[in-house]
């Protein structure tokens, strides 16, 4: 079994969360990206800047975390990167939002208060903390603040601000004038006081552009900064993502002791060619990791089943083209994924989960109004208050009791394992249920969702901003994508069969009547037709159709008709019996009292007429 | 940061010189003895001494190639020596207004090991890259006898203590990504610098080198300067070559570079001729061995060494002053067979020919991270090369210290 301080990581393929610091030794295909960029740290006299950019799903807070950041930090290039959480938590850099200045002033501050950054952590600081806040607020007190503190720092620091897009669509849904003016004239500041603090900006490649328009405007050419293009993952490099974690052992969740993978000759290049395919630019990352853990999983289950591994070895799993084959659309992998993920909480909670699998999917249909294809596809979330996002989220869930008693203990028992059970909320408290099951979407490990607090000098206190999580956007839009439209290429085939089903419903109903009348009067023929000799043939064939069709028994029309037209004359019945069908009645009705007054005595024992003359 | 141990000579030395902002540096002492101290020194003197340090090579190598037992390149290499104390004892010259420190680094600094064998490890700021293949450690603490920088035992010790130099970078043996099936070498020589020296004194081991590596093992290698572009463009392309070596040897002084005689570039020319390939060339680390007069100098506005700053070179090997093209010659093909063939590590490989090679192997710099290392190609190349011929032993001596 893996211990607390086994250093191997948990299992080969990562599946929908994201890189972090702690799986640098699975994270492959980007070496010569991450040797790069560390190069431009390594040389921070030329570099004061560097700009990272890729689209949507590249990749870049993975890069940052498993690729740049233990590279940064080891001897080669002896430099500390600024961060929070990390040990038991994921790590997290400075999020731009829409004032990336201010969250540098309370980088700048939190560093003040922290001993262990400083050459000499027992010698107090020659600002404090409140000092640094407030030289912040200005863009060049912010940067000499920088430029001083700078060599009284143990070591060189690498500051990095993600999300940078943030400074325009944030700005622009808080519809304020924008804090980007201010984090430029900073970044032009900081550009000019070369030190060995640098920053590096991680930003979506739409936002590039703009990043650099504005730091030309105020430095001119020759800038001091360093852009980096993430590229989007490419087949080869999911190939070496796929062979990465081949030579390592593993510990096998259950128990089922260690296990080292082994891929068949060329499955990772057929994989990579179909995912490049099928999902083209972001998103073919993520979905080799759900697809790799789903081959892992079921080359485990059979290894286990055929050959135990010998004692001290560990178990050779084999990844197989048929595996592959076995497992199905990625598409469905990535839904079977998450839908265990909910099922394994689901179990642990003691929870139903069918019910719990229904809340998702209602979820996940406000959750995918936060996605937005771009220009070829690309996605990108769209940022939504928080508060707008809560109203909609309630009124898709429209939660039946017992969904708001699933929902209602999930968010117990996330916060508190072990709580005792209460009993179903009311009704009117649903809407703190669906804040709270935004709590839970919003923790690290679930990371659906990703929400931004957002200071703006307009309104009051910090406004809340929500946007789909990174990690899953890749997936989730993909699925989104093959699902959405496959379903709606279902809903039109049906709406249109309707339609014709509608219309056709008369018509059918007239044709078959129609033809069980003409058959029905046809197979009659030897009866019908000394009529016909009488009424002449098409007329007759008219006649015995329509009465027919009324439900009127022939046997005793045929000597109706015949008196009919004795007494009337042939033209007369002709027209009386082809008026229509309700003069059809009425020619029916006429002949029925035509025959009471010619004929009182009971006429059903003549034979048919035409039978004498046979 | 650890006591310092009192009485204990230091013999295994690692010293980082990082930038800190235009004017401060700070150092990192780490001996055998877990002292770990950390101090700062001014970056004006240290730049100084560097300029000061190439005019004395250039002195000392022009000098022995005119005279090679006259009293000249004695001479040269005295002054040449004093400057590289200078340069060694400038490092612990701590400004930091904390006596503690300043005391410590003198102490440091006194309390190496004059006398026996020193292993310098220096550690450099892509910034610093100045000639700190020229550091000899301090005479303070020798005898009267051996201060004499000029007496045969003392130069052989000068010249030969274990001294080792890198820069801070990232393109190490990262996850051993460095395979030699994967490296693609382009090169161009100066055609002229190429045919005489093949007419006059390369031996039949660097003949039959040059074929070997030419056909066999790296077929991206070529002599030919008009081709340059398109093989840096072709061997990009190459989605698995990890790295490629590019190799130029033509004439340099400090600011241009003659790769034929009518190819002249200017090193940012340079710069645009490599960024100018695919795209994905450019994420490629290179190794540029840059071999021609002075490239590794200091320039006004723009110097060779400063390509580091490109992503597309992770190291970059030139010279400090002016060598002879026959020396360019020979000594560029024992360093491809010890990198190439032999698979030695670029910084061992550079610092054992500097040993072997002495004095005009002191001109060549490498700046370049700790342990690079291009493995050697998996078909054994020391195979296709005659057993009995051997590179010669020392390049500078007999008759290659005069220039072709």
């Amino acid at each position: 079994m893996r211990g607390l301080n086994d250093p191997r990581p948990p299992a080969p393929y990562i599946g929908v969360r994201s890189y972090d610091v702690q799986d640098a030794v699975l994270f492959h295909g980007r070496d010569a990206d991450v040797a790069a960029v560390a190069n431009l740290v390594a040389d921070k006299s030329r570099w004061r800047l560097i700009l990272l950019h890729g689209m949507t799903g590249s990749g870049k807070s993975s890069f940052l975390k498993a690729g740049l950041m233990p590279l940064v930090r080891s001897d080669d290039v002896d430099t500390e990167v600024f961060h929070r959480g990390g040990e038991s938590g994921p790590t997290l850099f400075i999020n731009s939002g829409s004032d990336p200045l201010m969250r540098l002033a309370e980088v700048a501050a939190e560093l003040v208060d922290q001993p262990g950054w400083w050459r000499r952590p027992d010698e107090a600081r020659p600002w404090s903390a409140a000092q640094v806040h407030e030289n912040g607020s200005s863009a060049e007190g912010l940067a000499a603040t920088f430029e001083t503190m700078a060599p009284l720092l143990r070591k060189p620091l690498l500051l990095i601000v993600d999300q940078a897009e943030e400074v325009f669509t944030l700005a622009k849904l808080e519809d304020i004038e924008p804090a980007s003016e201010r984090f430029f004239d900073f970044l032009a500041a900081f550009c000019q006081r070369p030190n060995w603090i640098q920053i590096l900006i991680s930003m979506r490649t739409e936002f590039f552009g703009r990043y650099d328009n504005e730091l030309r405007q105020r430095l001119g050419s020759e800038l001091p900064v360093a852009p980096y293009l993430l590229s989007a993952p490419t087949a080869a490099m999911l190939e070496q993502v796929m062979r990465g974690p081949c030579n390592l052992t593993f510990a096998d969740a259950v128990g089922r002791g260690d296990y080292i993978v082994q891929l068949e000759d060329g499955i990772e290049h057929r994989l990579a060619e179909q995912l490049t395919q099928s999902f083209p630019g972001p998103g073919a990352l993520t979905a080799l990791q759900v697809v790799g853990v789903r081959l892992v999983q079921e080359g485990l289950e059979r290894a286990a089943a055929e050959a135990p591994a010998a004692l001290g070895e560990p178990l050779p799993v084999h990844l197989t083209s048929h595996m592959l084959a076995e497992i199905g659309p990625v598409e469905d992998v990535i839904e079977d994924l998450i839908d265990a993920a909910i099922g394994d909480f689901c179990e642990t909670a003691g929870l139903a989960w069918i019910e719990t699998r229904r809340l998702w999917r209602k979820c996940t249909r406000t959750l995918m109004q936060l996605v937005k294809p771009q220009a070829e596809g690309a996605p990108v979330t769209q940022f939504l208050p928080r508060e707008q996002f809560v109203t909609e989220l309630c009124k898709r869930m429209a939660m039946t009791r017992d969904e708001q008693a699933a929902v209602s203990l999930i968010m117990r028992l996330v916060r508190s394992p072990g709580a005792e059970l209460r009993r179903p909320c009311a009704a009117g408290e649903w809407p703190g249920i669906v804040t709270r099951l935004l709590v839970w979407l919003e923790r690290p490990e679930v990371r659906v969702l990703r929400s931004v607090r957002s200071h703006s000098p307009n309104k009051v206190g910090a406004v809340e901003y929500v946007a789909l999580g990174h990690d899953i956007l890749a997936v989730g839009l993909a699925r989104a994508n093959a699902r959405s439209s496959r379903r709606a290429e279902r809903s039109r085939r049906i709406g249109r069969k309707f339609l014709w089903s509608m219309a056709l419903v008369p018509v059918v109903a007239v044709v078959i009547t129609l033809a069980v009348t003409w058959l029905g009067a046809w197979l009659d023929w030897w009866q019908w037709l000394p009529l016909s000799k009488q009424l002449g043939y098409a007329t007759a064939a008219a006649l015995v159709s329509v009465y027919a069709w009324m439900g009127v028994a022939i046997f005793d029309l045929r000597r109706r008709v015949n008196r009919f037209a004795k007494t009337h004359g042939g033209s007369e019945t002709r027209r009386n019996a082809l008026k229509g069908v309700s003069k059809t009645a009425l020619a029916l009705h006429h002949l029925k009292a035509v025959e009471r007054q010619e004929f009182p005595e009971s006429a059903s024992v003549q034979p048919f007429p035409g039978a004498a003359r046979f | 940061m650890a006591a310092l141990t009192p009485g204990a000579f230091a013999r295994r030395l690692s010293l980082r010189l990082r930038w800190v902002n235009e004017d401060l540096a700070e150092v990192e002492w780490q001996d055998e003895h877990n002292n770990d101290w950390n101090y700062r020194v001014r970056c004006g003197p240290l730049l100084s001494l560097a300029g000061e340090m190439r005019r004395k090579l250039d002195m000392l190598l022009q000098a022995f190639m005119n005279e090679p037992d006259g009293d000249k390149p004695r001479q040269a290499l005295r002054g040449l020596f004093e400057l590289g104390h200078d340069l060694f004892g400038a490092l612990f010259a701590s400004v930091d207004g904390d006596d503690e420190t300043a005391r410590a680094a003198r102490t440091l600094y006194e309390r190496c090991d004059a006398q026996g064998d020193l292993a310098l490890q220096l550690k450099v700021a892509p910034r610093l890259t100045l000639p700190w293949g020229l550091v000899v450690p301090t005479l303070d603490g020798a005898d009267e006898a051996s201060r004499d920088a000029t007496a045969p035992n003392r130069l052989f010790w000068a010249l030969r203590h274990d001294l080792s130099v890198a820069t801070f970078g990232a393109h190490g043996d990262w996850r051993n990504a460095l395979c030699g099936a994967d490296v693609r070498v382009v090169a161009a020589v100066h055609r002229r610098i190429f045919e005489s020296a093949q007419r006059s004194r390369i031996t039949a081991f660097e003949v039959r080198l040059i074929e070997v590596l030419t056909e066999r093992a790296y077929n991206g290698m070529l002599f030919d300067v008009a081709g340059l572009s398109g093989a840096l463009r072709d061997t990009g392309r190459d989605a698995q070559a990890q790295l490629r070596v590019a190799y130029l040897l033509g004439h340099g002084n400090g600011q241009r570079f003659q790769l034929s005689d009518t190819d002249e570039i200017s090193a940012s020319s340079l710069v645009q001729r490599i960024q100018s390939t695919a795209e994905r060339t450019q994420r490629l680390p290179t190794l540029l061995f840059l071999n021609g007069c002075q490239t590794a100098a200091d320039a006004p506005d723009f110097r060779f060494a400063d390509l580091l700053d490109y992503r597309s070179v992770c190291a970059f090997i030139g010279t400090e002053v002016r060598v002879p093209d026959l020396f360019a010659v020979r000594y560029s093909l024992a360093l491809l067979h010890a990198v190439l063939v032999q698979g030695r590590n670029l910084r061992e490989a550079v610092s054992a020919l500097g040993r072997d090679h002495l004095p005009l192997s002191l001109a060549y710099s490498l700046y370049a991270t700790d342990s690079l290392v291009i493995e050697p190609c998996a078909d054994g190349l020391l195979d296709l090369l005659p057993p009995e011929a051997r590179p010669c032993g020392n390049l500078s001596m007999g008759p290659v210290k005069c220039a072709a």
